[in-house]
């Protein structure tokens, strides 16, 4: 049944899964012509150095696409079900209505593992021809901040979508937007304790999906 | 799994307010203080403060709180200002009977901060350092091709093909092992950037924790034990290239001691200052040719100490920093918010850090009077299962007023609705 739910979710999703999958792809893209332009016009020491001294972040564009895939996957996984209120109908498939709204979700958050693991070995692949491993190598801790940060940004997209009273979409953002903030990645955090405690925090606000959807599923309107 | 939800999302909610409601309070309550900028001057013998009050205007004054003008401040702090006498023609002829010459004041005066984020290594990531050719034939400094770093071995990685440069890399690691260098490093200190006038390369402490001075001239690499040995664990080294400084740096460890490295011999030479916690306080350097003063910086107050150049203490200076909530505000803020998560942005962030109340026992006398009028309006007004009911005060103990306004923004002050 958690397979039909998940095919349910990708005949739904296709075009979007597609449109997204090709925007990460053509970010590598960019991210490659641009990298390769500013080692032809700039020495590769002064690039390397520049960026050890500042700690910057050189792929840095991949956070904003990828926090944009995890509103656009939030959103448009429930708006449809939400304006023809057949996301009740959903909850009424022959199987647990939890089990049916967790594999809902788990469907969106594999596809945003799948875009982590793609972009992280692309920019991996790309940066390993351009810099030493002790560059690159903070690539995958990078990333994956901003991929925990993008489940938590999906979920919030997801429980505000889901939710059917605009009041308590406001009331619900009041209360769960800020802790985005207590997730933002600084420079090159690579404490394993801190890690942790994004993890925790990611994983406390999955069961929040529920309280939208057993609304939804009792029909407030 | 309603139940689950609901606590979930106050949870979250909780962490949330306990960074901004607390943040926002100290941004509306908050007041400007005199953070004065407090130096030793030589004439006077005596500290020296300069404060900006409210209206923005300037006070000279000393620690007996005789008001000076801005050239008389001048005036009593030769060193620091010699430039500015020199042009008003008011640079002293000598101070307290010793003569320093205006560019001796200048070439031989030297700045140095230290601050808990070097330490903590968040400033530098990526150890990866330029060796950079000291025998000074150039003007300027010029970039070398290629980076070293240190681990189990010495390895140059040549930045044009991305690849290491095997035959320069055996040399220098056959260069530090003939030296007795045991591997891998535990610290490089130096400055690896071109915007200096010379360089004096790289001193590195190995895991035995004999330190090194490492330095290149013309295509030759140079290493040398400098003897140095420290009972303390070393845990930062900061370089300054100044050829008429008497010092290469200063070397601070774990226990909070600061020695200054000095080039005659690799002598350390032990700077007398008060307690100081190297991973929490700023630490400011300051060396003229008449003292050598100490900052000590906590987030309360801050010390000075003040030698002569032989190491003879002078005078010491301690300035409690003002509050910048008055104390009904200060009151309230440590009563009402249980603890709070504090953050420092994106940049060089130290991690987000959890802190309860400096009151606690208050803080939390407060919260149980939250949950028990919480619990007396639940009896008398609303109409609610009495697991909620008990879960809610619970939770608004335990998250306080955070709690308190999570579970009125999501259930309103209304009857309970499903």
């Amino acid at each position: 049944m958690i397979k039909s739910i998940w095919l349910k979710e990708y005949i739904k999703l296709k075009k979007i899964l597609v449109i997204l999958l090709l925007i990460h792809i053509a970010v590598s893209v960019y991210y490659f012509i641009t990298l390769r332009g500013g080692f032809e016009m700039i020495t590769p020491v002064q690039i390397w150095s520049d960026i050890i001294a500042k700690n910057s972040i050189f792929f840095y564009r991949y956070e904003a696409v990828f926090y944009g895939t995890a509103i656009t996957l939030g959103v448009f996984q429930f708006l449809p079900e939400v304006i023809k209120r057949s996301f009740r109908i959903s909850c009424h498939l022959p199987m647990n209505e939890y089990i049916m709204v967790a594999s809902t979700i788990s469907f969106s958050i594999i596809f945003l593992t799948l875009l982590f693991v793609i972009d992280t070995v692309l920019i991996c692949i790309v940066s390993s021809l351009f810099f030493p491993y002790d560059i690159y190598s903070l690539i995958p801790k990078v990333m994956l901040y901003w991929y925990l940060e993008a489940i938590l940004i999906y979920m919030i997209a997801s429980i505000l979508t889901l939710e059917p009273l605009w009041k308590n979409k406001i009331r619900i953002a009041i209360l769960i937007v800020g802790i985005v903030t207590l997730v933002d990645v600084s420079v090159y955090k690579t404490d394993i304790y801190y890690v942790l405690i994004v993890v925790g925090i990611v994983l406390i606000s999955i069961p929040i999906i529920y309280y939208p959807a057993i609304r939804f599923r009792k029909g407030v309107m | 799994m309603k139940y689950i939800a609901r606590v979930t999302m106050l949870i979250i909610a909780v962490l949330s307010f306990s960074k901004f409601i607390p943040q926002y309070y100290t941004k509306i309550f908050s007041e400007r203080v005199n953070t004065p900028l407090i130096f030793y001057s030589e004439v006077l013998q005596d500290f020296i403060l300069r404060t900006v009050d409210k209206s923005f205007n300037i006070r000279h004054f000393d620690s007996n709180g005789d008001n000076y003008t801005k050239k008389e401040y001048s005036s009593l702090l030769p060193m620091l200002f010699s430039r500015e006498l020199k042009i008003w023609d008011k640079y002293p002829t000598d101070i307290h009977g010793k003569k320093i010459p205006v560019d001796v004041a200048i070439r031989e005066s030297q700045f140095l901060s230290i601050y808990p984020k070097s330490i903590d290594k968040s400033e530098r990531m990526i150890n990866l350092y330029p060796l950079f050719d000291a025998s000074g034939e150039y003007t300027t400094i010029q970039m070398p091709p290629d980076l070293f770093r240190i681990n189990n071995k010495m390895e140059f990685i040549d930045a044009t093909t991305n690849k290491i440069n095997d035959n320069k890399s055996t040399l220098h690691t056959e260069l530090l092992v003939d030296a007795g260098f045991k591997f891998p490093a535990k610290i490089i200190a130096g400055n690896p950037t071109t915007r200096k006038q010379y360089d004096f390369g790289y001193f590195i402490l190995d895991s035995a924790n004999n330190l090194y001075h490492l330095f290149s001239i013309k295509d030759k690499s140079f290493i040398r034990n400098t003897g140095v040995k420290i009972d303390e664990n070393i845990i930062y080294i900061t370089v300054e290239e100044n050829r008429n400084l008497p010092n290469y740096g200063l070397i601070v460890t774990d226990n909070g001691s600061v020695y200054s490295l000095l080039k005659d011999k690799y002598r350390l030479d032990k700077i007398s200052l008060g307690a100081y916690d190297p991973y929490n306080d700023d630490l400011k350097y300051y060396l003229n040719p008449l003292i050598v003063s100490i900052k000590i910086i906590t987030d309360h107050n801050e010390n000075m100490y003040i030698s002569d150049r032989s190491g003879n203490s002078l005078a010491s200076y301690f300035y409690e920093y003002g509050d910048t909530l008055s104390p009904f505000y200060r009151a309230v803020y440590t009563t009402v918010f249980p603890f709070r998560i504090l953050t420092d942005g994106r940049s060089f962030a130290k991690y987000q850090e959890f802190k309860f109340s400096d009151n606690v026992f208050e803080a939390y006398l407060f919260t149980s009077l939250l949950a028990v009028i919480y619990l007396m309006y639940l009896v008398t007004i609303r109409e609610r299962d009495k697991f909620t009911f008990v879960i809610d005060s619970i939770f608004i103990f335990t998250g306080g007023i955070y709690a308190l306004l999570a579970i009125l923004i999501l259930d309103g002050i209304r009857r309970y609705k499903r």
